[in-house]
């Protein structure tokens, strides 16, 4: 690290007098558990969680908008409840540990000198640039569970392009601390004296302590908010901002047909679904009903880590595109009756659009589709977040 | 070692592009999608500065006032308390500010006051649990330990005392045989 040294700037070796007090006096943190054994491996447990999440939420960002080399697929049925109710326990597991990880090595937010060298400012900028971007996600991760947006950024880019640069500065932090994290994870210096591993003080919480009061706070956190998304953990369920059971029909709902604005035109009477193709056709909602009826149990699942399984009953989203002659492979565009909003229309690649179990769904554990839940007629497709299950469709393209 | 260098370097390099692909898109490419940087920047480093300069050192205070009256096994129960229990405050904390403030219904359903005290409550048993188990355990060792020094102390003084009525036979042989040579030596003398 000393490399490239600061020119002409001589910094004492230790602060003077005036500044010996509160963080920077001598000794002012004396636990033994700031050191690098306990650093490792916290904070290797901490990388797992972001990793876990990181993989996650690029496969959520893929899911939504898919690049043309994303292999998307409808198989398992549960692959996105899976994968997005993992995203949402490694961000809440996280909290724990980076509390943990950041007590550990808070002394060193004091080191003396603040710094040695160019490379050496670097690094402490890095070191920033990982901490506020860690703290950044996990808190804007938890407010956006709940469905709360007090700030002016949109939430989806913001959290997606911050993991990034956050990852970055784990993966550059991994780099240079990497001769520090295998003696902390060996417990054994490269060359020189075993490390200490009693705490060396008489009466002191030992790091078994520590990590074991880590794993029960892991624990907790998980087991009081895993139950919206693994529904036989429900009864324990007392902290996560969905209960899977609870809404109109039994499920959980991500917007309203108020918000969305079509409590009107959904209600409508005069309501179509028209689909467009080389045959293109109208249909009543009677008759729809009248076509061949299918049901399919597939989960939603949402981009907020909430799922559950329901039985959705409708018309095949394969006898709609066979009805309109659409070519085999063809892409299809579904267009709701809401008027604004990111969602409003949807892109079905035709993995999905293909699939025998994706339904144009009229009916919810056997009753008519509530107008929160999309009536008069919704996507209900396998694999795929819940934004893009569409509600409230009154048209889909043949591309 | 120079697989590890090289490895170290590539690691930290991929750190660097993704960094900067991040930053890039963030402030630049995609700023159109992101939203006012300012904003962004503003909570950013409002977390930094809500952890490093409000909750750190409260944590440190605290733990420094507990340092002085407490021993190593309260201290643990209270570590436990302060990290779970923090934990689960925080992940608790929006559900309990958003609760009936959402349009949709089905956003925080439960009674998140009373569940978070449950979680607390359960999480304060278990500290005390660990305290009393862990001034059982003591007990019981300190028992244990006791109990075998007295054994010991016994077994020495049971191997003493048999070495002492060993010494003292033999003693008491040496004596007789001496006696037997005297009256041996008189015999032979009489005779």
């Amino acid at each position: 690290m000393g490399l490239v040294n600061l020119p002409r700037l001589r910094i004492p070796d230790k602060p003077p007098t005036w500044m010996r007090r509160g963080p920077l006096r001598e000794g002012a943190f004396h636990s033994a558990l700031h050191d690098e054994r306990t650093a490792s491996l916290v904070g290797t447990a901490l990388g797992v969680a972001f990793a876990t999440a990181f993989v996650t939420g690029l496969i959520s960002h893929e899911l939504q908008h898919p690049a043309s080399w994303w292999p998307l697929t409808s198989r398992p049925v549960w692959f996105y409840r899976f994968t997005q109710g993992l995203h949402v326990a490694s961000g809440l597991a996280a909290i724990p540990l980076l509390l943990a990880k950041l007590w550990t090595v808070y002394p060193r937010l004091f080191a003396w000198p603040p710094i040695t060298s160019v490379l050496h400012a670097l690094e402490r900028l890095s070191i920033f640039v990982l901490i506020s971007g860690a703290i950044f996600e996990l808190i804007t991760g938890l407010l956006n569970i709940v469905q709360w947006y007090p700030w002016r950024f949109s939430f989806t880019g913001t959290h997606y392009w911050l993991a990034w640069i956050t990852v970055g500065a784990l993966l550059l932090h991994i780099a240079v601390k990497a001769p520090a994290i295998a003696r902390g994870l060996s417990n054994r210096a490269a060359e020189g004296p075993r490390i200490e591993i009693e705490t060396g003080r008489r009466g002191a919480v030992s790091r078994r302590a520590m990590l074991t009061v880590t794993g029960i706070a892991v624990g907790a956190v998980t087991a009081t908010t895993l139950g919206q998304s693994v529904t036989s953990l429900r009864s324990i369920d007392l902290l996560a901002p969905r209960d899977p059971t609870f809404g109109p029909q039994g499920v959980p709902i991500n917007r309203t047909a108020a918000e969305a604005q079509v409590e009107a035109t959904a209600m409508d009477p005069d309501w179509r679904l028209s689909v467009t193709g080389p045959r293109p056709y109208t249909l009543t909602l009677s008759e729809l009903a009248a076509l061949p009826q299918y049901t399919s149990n597939l989960p939603i699942a949402c981009v907020e880590g909430w799922s559950v399984n329901a039985a959705w009953q409708g018309v095949r989203m394969v006898d709609l595109l066979e009805r309109v002659g659409a070519p085999a492979g063809s892409q299809v565009r579904v267009v709701s009756l809401e008027r604004s909003g990111a969602y409003a229309t949807t892109l079905m690649p035709h993995v999905y659009a293909q699939d025998p179990l994706t339904l144009l769904a009229l009916r919810l554990h056997g009753q008519p589709l509530s107008l929160d839940h999309g009536y008069p007629a919704r996507i209900i497709a396998p694999a795929r977040p819940g934004v893009l299950q569409t509600k409230w469709v009154s048209r889909i393209e043949v591309l | 070692m120079r697989a590890a260098t090289a490895m170290r370097t590539c690691v930290g390099a991929v750190g660097v592009a993704m960094l900067g692909f991040g930053a890039w898109n963030l402030l630049w490419h995609q700023r159109a999608q992101v939203g006012p940087p300012d904003a962004v920047g503003k909570w950013l480093l409002g977390g930094v500065i809500l952890h490093d300069a409000i909750l750190a050192p409260l944590v440190f205070l605290a733990c420094a006032v507990v340092w002085r009256h407490t021993g190593a096994r309260v201290r643990r129960a209270l570590a436990l308390f302060l990290l779970a229990g923090g934990s689960l405050v925080i992940i608790a904390l929006p559900d309990i500010l958003r609760s009936g403030d959402n349009p949709n219904p089905t956003v925080t359903p439960l009674d998140y006051p009373r569940n978070l005290t449950i979680t607390l409550v359960v999480l304060a048993i278990v500290a005390v649990l660990s305290v009393a188990a862990g001034a059982g355990r003591d007990r019981y060792r300190r028992w244990r330990q006791e109990a075998r020094l007295r054994a010991q102390a016994k077994a020495e003084a049971k191997a003493k005392a048999e070495a002492e009525a060993e010494a003292a036979k033999a003693k008491a042989q040496a004596q007789s045989d001496a006696q037997a040579t005297i009256e041996e030596k008189g015999v032979a003398e009489d005779g």
